[in-house]
């Protein structure tokens, strides 16, 4: 995705770069003319040296002279890569072929440089600069896609190399052969400054050459940062996607189980109206009427219970009781159900469809998880509460440990290869009531679930 | 496709290598030529007041003018002295370097400056004016344009000095051999001060 979004804006803006770069080329071709009184400046420094016998002017000449040979060297460096990097000369050829063509263009065009404004220029150290700045580019575009940063390192490799052509040290080896830096080494050997000159490049030389590998480094593991955080955080988005779309299932699902306990109150109506076709007693007309009219009553319930997520209803937490037990398997021999109630129990104040689905979440956990025991036991326990009651529902299944307890209310987690949503769905039910829910358990000996549900004298003072 | 990337990758390397070439040019080679040079004139040849001008516009004439003023030598320095700055002078010393940057910064082009030379040559003829050349380069480039003004003073020089090991050392043997010129090849620029001071003292 982004990738594709990167091409769209390479596309669309690929005439713009190649303007830029033919402009880079532009600019160093010109780059002698329109700074000549800073090269000048140089002479003037090196005469200025001279007269005073001072080689403190040398190292600041020295200072000039390169740099205006780096921010050259630089200039036509980026400007080449940014061509051919624009332009359908990268399309056409492989890597090492346009390595090969790129030191080819920025030699060619430092040497015309010269030829066309008679200026001196220095091939052994811009060519060894090329060569390193070549290979960091290679290093540092393929991960970081960024001319800035490319720039950034190529000055600080082509400005390192240029204070090696002060250094009358390396005039062995051919490096400083421009006129003004050989003018700099005969003054610096004439003020006895040749030792200064040597130490002042090499000081100059290695920090700036680090310094550039090191920034390259920087940038590269910075770019590569960048990259893991966004590939994250794409993952993070799909993650997120696919929990919300695996909940939209889920509230699917419930409404399907809705609809499936709709049919128990229409089975009753339709018994009863025939029934009524068939019965020819008037005194038993009243009593299938009253029931028709309970059925029809308690779908009207259903219904709005499930369409009106936050409404609520005053209700017998022992009404609440039956129905979650009228649809639990409670016939399965596997399992050892056992129920205690206190009698009293307060009335609360809570959706009933809604908060009896949450509850069988939790029944339906606790029946689907292993147990190493030979039977397996599961405890319910309905007692009151100061707020209200609480359903504490135990199992005596393989437990979860200490680290998935954490992670339980995660959507999607699940420690016995369920769809990991029932306990995000069942506690996001219990507090939409204005309810809690609690997991305590220990590996091998079982979980215990406790739910508070509101009590409707607690509650209803604050509504 | 493929073969076209061969020959492609064949042409580039060698035009490269043929560039590096051109723009790093090797060394001349040093004269084989063995030639006694002296230490330093046996005795004066040439008398204050001196003029000391540049031959190429590089900053090398400011050291000889450094080395004349430590010396006491009575001395005009003028990089681009005319002939009319002749009057009343007996010796004319070039320092001979070409550098592009000093032609621009002086504003003006090489045959400008060789002309120049050559009538400062002609004037000094005229007045039989004694000539010192210095040539302090030797390892810079631009050599050639060097060359030529060294070739045009030098066959009129009295006295020739000049570095050891440099590639001006081929240029300056000839010249002192052809022209039976005194030569002093020194060391290094700061060893320049004895023979040009022998030429006056």
């Amino acid at each position: 995705m982004v990738k594709a979004e990167m091409k769209i804006h390479r596309i669309k803006y690929t005439n713009l770069f190649l303007a830029g770069g033919f402009l880079l080329i532009i600019m160093g071709l010109l780059f002698p003319v329109y700074t000549n009184m800073m090269w000048f400046n140089v002479i003037l420094k090196i005469r200025e040296a001279i007269n005073t016998g001072d080689s403190g002017h040398l190292i600041l000449a020295s200072a000039m002279i390169n740099f205006l040979y780096a921010v050259q060297s630089t200039l036509l460096f980026m400007g080449t890569m940014v061509v051919i990097f624009y332009s359908d000369i990268k399309l056409m050829l492989k890597a090492i072929d346009i390595f090969l063509l790129s030191l080819f263009m920025i030699i060619l065009l430092h040497w015309t440089n010269s030829l066309i404004f008679d200026m001196p220029w220095e091939p052994l150290s811009t060519i060894t600069a090329l060569f390193i700045t070549l290979f960091l580019f290679w290093k540092l575009f393929g991960e970081t896609n960024s001319f800035i940063q490319v720039f950034i390192v190529s000055i600080q490799v082509f400005f390192a190399f240029h204070w090696l052509n002060i250094m009358p040290f390396f005039t062995l080896y051919r490096f400083g052969q421009s006129d003004i830096n050989h003018s700099i080494k005969i003054a610096g050997i004439y003020l006895n400054g040749d030792t200064v000159l040597n130490f002042t490049g090499f000081a100059f030389f290695m920090p700036f050459i680090i310094s550039a590998f090191i920034t390259a480094t920087l940038f590269i593991s910075y770019s590569r940062n960048i990259n893991i955080m966004r590939e994250n955080y794409e993952k993070e988005n799909e993650i997120r996607n696919m929990k919300s779309k695996a909940l939209e299932n889920r509230v699917y699902q419930e409404v399907k189980s809705l609809v499936h306990d709709l049919k128990t109150p229409l089975v009753t109506i339709r018994g009863l109206n025939s029934l009524l076709l068939t019965s020819n007693e008037n005194t038993k007309l009243e009593e299938y009427s009253e029931r028709i009219e309970n059925s029809v009553t308690k779908m009207s319930e259903m219904i709005s219970s499930f369409l009106y997520e936050s409404s609520r209803q005053r209700l017998k937490a022992a009404d609440l009781i039956s129905y979650i037990r009228a649809q639990l398997p409670l016939e399965n021999e596997e399992i050892e159900f056992s129920f205690a109630m206190d009698v009293n129990l307060p009335d609360i104040y809570v959706n009933k469809i809604r908060v009896a689905r949450a509850v069988i979440n939790i029944f339906e956990n606790a029946i689907v998880v292993p147990c190493i025991h030979q039977r397996k036991m599961i405890n319910v326990e309905v007692r009151e509460k100061e707020k209200g009651i609480c359903i504490i529902v135990q199992d005596n299944g393989t437990g979860i440990s200490e680290n998935e307890l954490q992670r339980i209310w995660e959507v999607g987690y699940s420690t016995n290869n369920t769809s990991g949503l029932g306990l995000p769905f069942a506690k996001g039910i219990i507090e939409d009531n204005k309810g809690e829910i609690q997991i305590e358990s220990r590996q091998g000996e079982g979980t215990k679930v406790t739910i508070l549900l509101p009590g409707y004298d607690n509650i209803n003072g604050k509504v | 496709m493929e073969y076209k990337h061969r020959i492609f990758r064949i042409v580039l390397p060698i035009a490269l290598i043929i560039l590096l070439i051109i723009v790093n040019m090797p060394y001349e080679s040093k004269s084989g030529v063995k030639v006694f040079t002296l230490p330093g004139l046996p005795r004066p040849i040439a008398r204050a007041p001196v003029v000391i001008t540049s031959a190429g516009q590089n900053t090398d004439s400011y050291i000889i003018r450094d080395i004349s003023n430590q010396l006491m030598i009575r001395s005009f320095f003028m990089p681009q002295a005319r002939s009319i700055n002749l009057r009343d002078i007996n010796t004319l010393v070039f320092v001979v370097g070409y550098s592009s940057l000093g032609m621009k910064l002086q504003d003006i082009s090489y045959e400008e400056e060789k002309k120049r030379v050559e009538e400062l040559l002609e004037e000094a003829e005229k007045n039989e004016l004694k000539i010192l050349v210095v040539v302090l380069g030797g390892e810079q480039t631009h050599e050639d344009r060097t060359d030529e003004l060294l070739q045009l003073i030098g066959v009129h020089a009295d006295y020739l000095i000049g570095l050891r090991d440099s590639r001006k050392e081929s240029v300056m043997t000839e010249l002192a051999k052809e022209g039976d010129i005194p030569l002093t090849l020194v060391g290094g620029v700061k060893d320049i001060s004895d023979p040009f001071a022998s030429a006056f003292r």
